[in-house]
């Protein structure tokens, strides 16, 4: 048997860690751009020949890659909500299911544009080439697929806890 | 709803007060008010049998049909 209290407190633990991941996530991301500088963060894609993206392509660089970390600290805080409903013993609580399925969404979707990301950072760090010289690159991990498929479980996941929520409120109202 | 609760009509006949039938059932006066209105989803069949053994009743006599038009 899993103790209730032990379940809550590290729920409440889980709520907590989710929170502080989701805000440090995005900015250490927009740090890393401005302390390293571009030209550690895309040097295995650049051509060390050809000059640097500047201006609005670097502001488009910087912006593509931050849409996947955006997209992740949006699901952590939906996990959030859940571990909350979750600390504050509600085990069966149709917004704490709710939370899961889109955390479970945004994660599956974040996966997905990681998966994509090489593509579109080859292509806008080359954009300033000459004709013949840029770059369409794509790769794919094992990392980005696992990720992925594990967004689509806890998205299957978070269904089956609306539905089991729905069946409980039901359940509440036979007496 | 097509099946309506006449449970408080058994209750006048039998002078029987909600908060004694709750207390000898073993609910909430909270469930047996909603069970009351008919603003229950169901009625198990254990406190089925409580109700009709402590006012010595039929199922039928709490609980009524009437066609929907």
């Amino acid at each position: 048997m899993i103790d209730d209290l032990s379940l809550r407190s590290r729920s409440r633990w889980a709520a907590r860690i989710c929170l502080l991941v989701a805000i440090l996530l995005p900015p250490s991301i927009v740090g890393a751009w401005i302390f390293l500088g571009p030209e550690a963060l895309i040097a295995n894609v650049v051509d060390p020949a050809q000059p640097l993206p500047q201006g609005m392509q670097l502001f488009a660089i910087v912006a593509v890659s931050l849409v996947a970390p955006v997209l992740v600290s949006f699901a952590l805080l939906s996990a959030r909500r859940c571990f909350q409903s979750f600390a504050a013993g509600n085990w069966f609580d149709e917004d704490g299911a709710r939370a899961l399925r889109r955390f479970g969404a945004l994660y599956l979707a974040a996966s997905i544009f990681g998966l994509l990301l090489p593509a579109f950072l080859s292509v806008l760090v080359t954009l300033h080439y000459p004709e013949g010289q840029r770059v369409l690159a794509w790769g794919i991990s094992t990392g980005r697929v696992l990720s992925a498929l594990a967004g689509f479980m806890f998205w299957l996941i978070g269904d089956v806890l609306v539905r089991a929520a729905e069946l409980a409120e039901d359940n509440r109202q036979i007496i | 709803m097509a099946i309506t609760v006449t449970l408080d009509i058994v209750l006048t006949d039998r002078g029987v007060t909600s908060k004694e039938l709750a207390a000898q059932i073993g609910i909430t006066e909270a469930n047996l008010s909603l069970l009351k209105q008919g603003k229950v989803k169901g009625v198990r069949f254990a406190t089925l049998e409580k109700i009709c053994s402590y006012l010595d009743c039929q199922p039928g006599d709490i609980l009524t049909f009437e066609p929907e038009d």
